[in-house]
């Protein structure tokens, strides 16, 4: 199961999350009252899921930096002849407490200033883990135009979800060969124009 | 452009004041249940989940609303889709809710809105005590085990099921384990072979057809129903089968969390109730692992077929990595499936084994192999060396399979080092992983390395470490190459013998070995190379790239594992060959002043408590560190490696060694310094310390050093002093600055005064080990009391 999935700035300046949503919530601590939990869970989860999207950050700073190709150009060949650029794809393991209680998995993709994250359990399949994210981001592009205009993600977050709530529900990621992925496409094309 | 914009409208956002989103509340609870407005509800909503979505601090929203919207959420009408994808947002947004938050106070719409198939994912986000979790397995359970419910309420009860026990394993109780496991095997084995019909038009005077599902190669499928039979139109049954093979292994896995769980807690109280764990644990999960080893069978037959369609192959790969993983898990469930299963992946695996692009697999199937091999009669060297000889050596780039790879060997650390020899025999390959991706990987490797080092292989790691750089700076050669001439890489052509950039170097008969040593695959194959300095200086244009400078910054860190390793584990004998290792490296570097400064420190300081552990090194390297110490060439450029050697010398030199340590071998070393402190002297007493080649910190600590060793033999002392005396002669001029200048001739005055005292000097220069360590202030022979007599003898005046 997927426990979040990320999608935020990459490329230049701090890294901004524009969009997550969360599939889980782990166990907490016990001892504090409900009160207190409850508006603490908040803000550690906004912190925990930034600080993912900063590690994806940093490393897409780096594996930019020893690639032939810059940001510049991944944006140009979208505009040009709108094929979806190459993407640099990294796996992060993110250890107990660091920053969720149990041990996950972030799968990530980047290319031009967008960044694609899905934390995974750590018995999650993650040649289907990356699969999966590359189906999201082919739809996102489609109905979306997220490489693009990222704005687009909080502004319309509403088709960020149907992509989402088709794709990845319940954050599950599923087997689908060829006619699933075809016939949930078909939905989504309808529901998207409703 | 758009990054600014995105600043911009996040900074509106969060300007907003609490009255406006008050209003807009109100106003998305006018529209909600008016389906005319529904385009200015969508315009709100969205708005809303803006302002909330950016704001930092808790967002405040009116009393009521929470309860009445969640009360809105459940219309599963599809053509409002994207206002309830919306409100669920938002309401993610809000949560966790305090329980008084959520439930609806009038109370009339309580009962019906709770149990909602579609707000199962917002309790899952609740957590354990705000969601009420156990109330509503229960009701999942039911909803995926009546008949006639809908397969959209199925499949959410389904996976908050799954999800729920992966994150909290104690919720599920072993009844509801057992129902769903039986439900899972019959949907896994159950579902039609028939495609459903085209939903989208319908024909009343056609009759029903009904097309059998096909195999990934467009042949009629063969056998029963699984994820990869290709239908137009899918049926139910065929989509909850989906689902179940896709949660099977992370349902299987919680078999497995189960028993861990479980046996913690019975292990403290009562005997041995593991036993009668795994009768249980049988009992639950028997049909279903039995019918998920014939799925993955199926599963694996069908991976042989050829797609049509490409996204299919990938399917396929995604499948081989499951179900190996479902096997593996079937046999630590169950040990006597272990013999059926194992002929079944030995025949995937030399299926696979032959084409390097299935790593990623591969090393799946080696974990199976680590599992199992106990029970098995097998010899696993072979795919091991299979993998990370011949695959690794291609795919070390491949951020995947690197990734795989450091997991499995962390994973398995300790059985790799222990039953195999796969850490000694392909750490350069191993190696590789990290060369090319150093920012990666850093905190695992510290943890891999101490497994890597043993007494054959520790010297040649610490030289692949320190080359580390040069490793990266030679894949990246080899790559550039590549992408510039594919056919260059098989055999040098070029006889050009003095190459002035890297990739020529690479072309070049001469380098072309270099180049080959460092991207090696085994191990065992020699430490270091000669003609190392001129290797470093045509790969010098590789120094700024951000790979190799990235690289250079972990080695110090690595460095440090190493040393710290081997200053625990490793007896003297290894240590008396490091010595003259570190005295040849500490100056043989890649050329990054920032790298070799780094290293030079770390190599100086673990000097230091490498001689302090094993002082009878100096006893059998003698003439090495005489070699060394004779004259000042080794002075320039490791300053503080010679200087902390030389002053190793005078602490530990004979002191502890005993019998061996014979007096000319005292007077030996005593005469190396001797000679060595004329010179030292002779140049810093007669440049200006601006110019001077190093600093004066090395005649104060041979000072020390020579009057340490004098003070263990007395017929040197006259000479000691005399030395002494006339390098205090030597450094009074105007080339030294007044205070460095005192300093100097203070140090050499206390020396001189203290070894004409030899009784004293030899307990304040020589003391013993528990002289230093005791609370000895009140015996007379302590050092501290010696310190004052004999400071109150040779200071009298202050």
């Amino acid at each position: 199961m997927v426990y979040a999935f990320i999608i935020h700035t990459l490329l230049p300046g701090p890294c901004r999350v524009l969009f997550y949503q969360m599939y889980g919530q782990d166990d907490e601590c016990d001892s504090k009252n409900e009160l207190q939990r409850t508006s603490e869970l908040k803000a550690t989860r906004k912190a925990q899921i930034e600080q993912v999207a900063s590690q994806v950050h940093s490393e897409y700073q780096f594996r930019r930096a020893v690639a032939n190709r810059t940001v510049e150009e991944d944006i140009q060949t979208l505009a040009n002849d709108d094929t979806l650029p190459e993407f640099e794809l990294g796996f992060i393991r993110l250890l107990e407490g660091e920053p969720f209680e149990q041990t996950r998995i972030a799968v990530w993709l980047g290319a031009g200033n967008t960044g694609f994250t899905l934390v995974c359990h750590e018995t999650e399949n993650r040649v289907l883990a990356e699969n999966i994210l590359k189906l999201i981001i082919r739809c996102l592009q489609e109905h979306v135009r997220i490489l693009s205009q990222p704005a687009e993600t909080f502004l319309k977050v509403d088709k960020v979800c149907l992509v989402l709530s088709r794709f990845l529900p319940e954050g599950s990621l599923l087997f689908m060969n060829h006619r699933v992925i075809r016939g949930l496409e078909k939905e989504l094309e309808t529901l998207i124009k409703n | 452009m758009a990054l600014s914009m995105i600043e911009k409208l996040f900074q509106q956002a969060k300007n907003t004041t609490p009255e406006e989103i008050e209003k807009l509340c109100n106003g998305i609870l006018d529209a909600v249940y008016n389906p005319d407005q529904s385009s200015e509800l969508t315009v709100q909503l969205r708005q809303l989940y803006l302002v909330l979505y950016a704001s930092q601090t808790e967002p405040s929203v009116p009393v009521q609303f929470i309860p009445r919207l969640l009360a809105a959420v459940p219309l599963t009408d599809k053509s409002r889709i994207k206002e309830c994808l919306l409100c669920r947002r938002i309401l993610m947004e809000l949560i966790p809710f305090h329980s008084d938050e959520s439930a609806p106070q009038d109370g009339s719409e309580s009962k019906q809105t709770d149990t909602e198939p579609s707000k199962l994912l917002l309790h899952v986000l609740q957590g354990k005590q705000l969601g009420c979790l156990s109330k509503h397995l229960a009701q999942a359970v039911c909803w995926l085990t009546s008949a006639g419910v809908d397969l959209d309420m199925q499949r959410r009860a389904f996976f908050f099921l799954v999800s729920v026990s992966l994150l909290h394993s104690n919720q599920v109780s072993t009844d509801q384990l057992k129902t769903v496991s039986d439900q899972m095997s019959s949907w896994l084995m159950n579902a039609s072979l028939c495609q459903a019909p085209v939903p989208y038009t319908f024909n009343p005077f056609k009759k029903d057809q009904n097309y059998p599902v096909t195999e990934v190669d467009g042949n009629p499928a063969t056998n029963f129903f699984t994820v990869l039979n290709i239908g137009q139109y899918y049926t139910n049954d065929q989509l909850l089968n989906i689902y179940t093979f896709s949660m099977l292994y992370q349902w299987l896995c919680q078999a497995c969390r189960y028993t861990r769980t479980e046996k913690s807690i019975t292990d403290t109280t009562e005997g041995n109730p593991q036993q009668l764990d795994k009768i249980i644990l049988r009992k639950i999960f028997d049909s279903l692992v039995g019918r998920s080893i014939d799925y993955a069978f199926r599963v694996l037959d069908q991976c042989e077929r050829k797609p049509k369609i490409p996204t299919d192959a990938e399917l396929q790969m995604a499948c081989l990595v499951e179900t190996v993983n479902i096997l593996d898990l079937v046999c630590q469930l169950d040990e006597s499936h272990i013999p059926r299963v194992f002929q079944e992946v030995k025949r995937m695996y030399s299926k696979l084994s032959q084409d390097p692009a299935n790593a990623r697999i591969i090393i799946h199937v080696l974990q199976f192999t680590v599992n199992h091999c106990t029970a098995l009669p097998y010899d696993a060297s072979e795919s091991f060396k299979l993998f990370f000889h011949k695959m690794l050596t291609r795919s070390f780039s491949n951020p995947a399979v690197a990734f795989e790879t450091v997991l499995f060997i962390r994973k398995n650390l300790e059985f790799l080092c222990y039953e195999t020899n796969v850490l000694s025999a392909y750490f350069p390959s191993i190696l590789k992983i990290l060369a090319w991706n150093p920012r990666s990987f850093v905190s695992d490797f510290c943890e891999i390395i101490p497994a890597m080092l043993s007494p054959t292989t520790a010297m040649e790691i610490f030289h692949a470490l320190l080359d580390l750089p040069c490793m990266t700076a030679s894949l990246e050669v080899i790559d550039k190459v590549k992408v510039i001439d594919p056919t260059s890489t098989t055999s040098p052509t070029s006889v050009d013998l003095e190459p002035t950039n890297s990739v020529d170097a690479f072309k070049s008969l001469l380098f072309r070995p270099m180049f080959n040593f460092f991207t090696r695959v085994e191990g065992g194959h020699g430490d270091t190379i000669n003609r190392l300095e001129s290797f470093h200086a045509v790969l010098q244009d590789m120094a700024n790239h951000p790979r190799v400078l990235v690289c250079s910054q972990i080695v110090p860190v690595l460095t440090r594992v190493w040393f710290s390793v081997i200053l625990e584990k490793t007896h003297s004998e290894f240590v008396s060959h490091l010595l003259p290792v570190l005295m040849e490296r500490t100056n043989l570097l890649f050329r990054i002043p920032e790298f070799q400064d780094d290293i030079k420190k770390i190599i100086s300081e673990y000097l230091l408590l490498l001689l302090k552990k094993f002082p009878e090194v100096f006893v059998t390297q003698l003439n090495e560190v005489i070699e060394f110490l004779t004259g000042t060439r080794n002075i320039i450029g490791k300053e503080d490696f010679f200087t902390n050697l030389v002053w190793a010398v005078g602490e530990y030199f004979c002191l502890t060694s005993g019998e061996s340590c014979a007096p000319e071998k005292i007077c030996q070393m005593y005469e190396c310094l001797e000679v060595l402190s004329y010179e030292v002297s002779g140049i810093t007493a007669s440049t200006p310390a601006a110019e001077a080649p190093f600093s004066i910190k090395v005649v104060s600590v041979l000072m020390s050093a020579i009057a340490k060793l004098a003070s263990r033999r007395q017929d040197l002392t006259p000479r000691a002093i005399l030395c002494l005396t006339k390098m205090a002669q030597q450094h009074q001029n105007d080339f030294l600055e007044k205070d460095t200048q005192g300093i100097l001739i203070n140090r050499a005055q206390e020396l001189i005064n203290l070894l004409k005292l030899p009784n004293f000097a030899s307990v304040i220069l020589g003391p013993k080990q528990q002289l230093k360590n005791q609370r000895v202030h009140r015996d007379s022979t302590s050092l501290a009391a010696v310190m004052r007599g004999t400071h109150r003898l040779i200071a009298p005046n202050t």
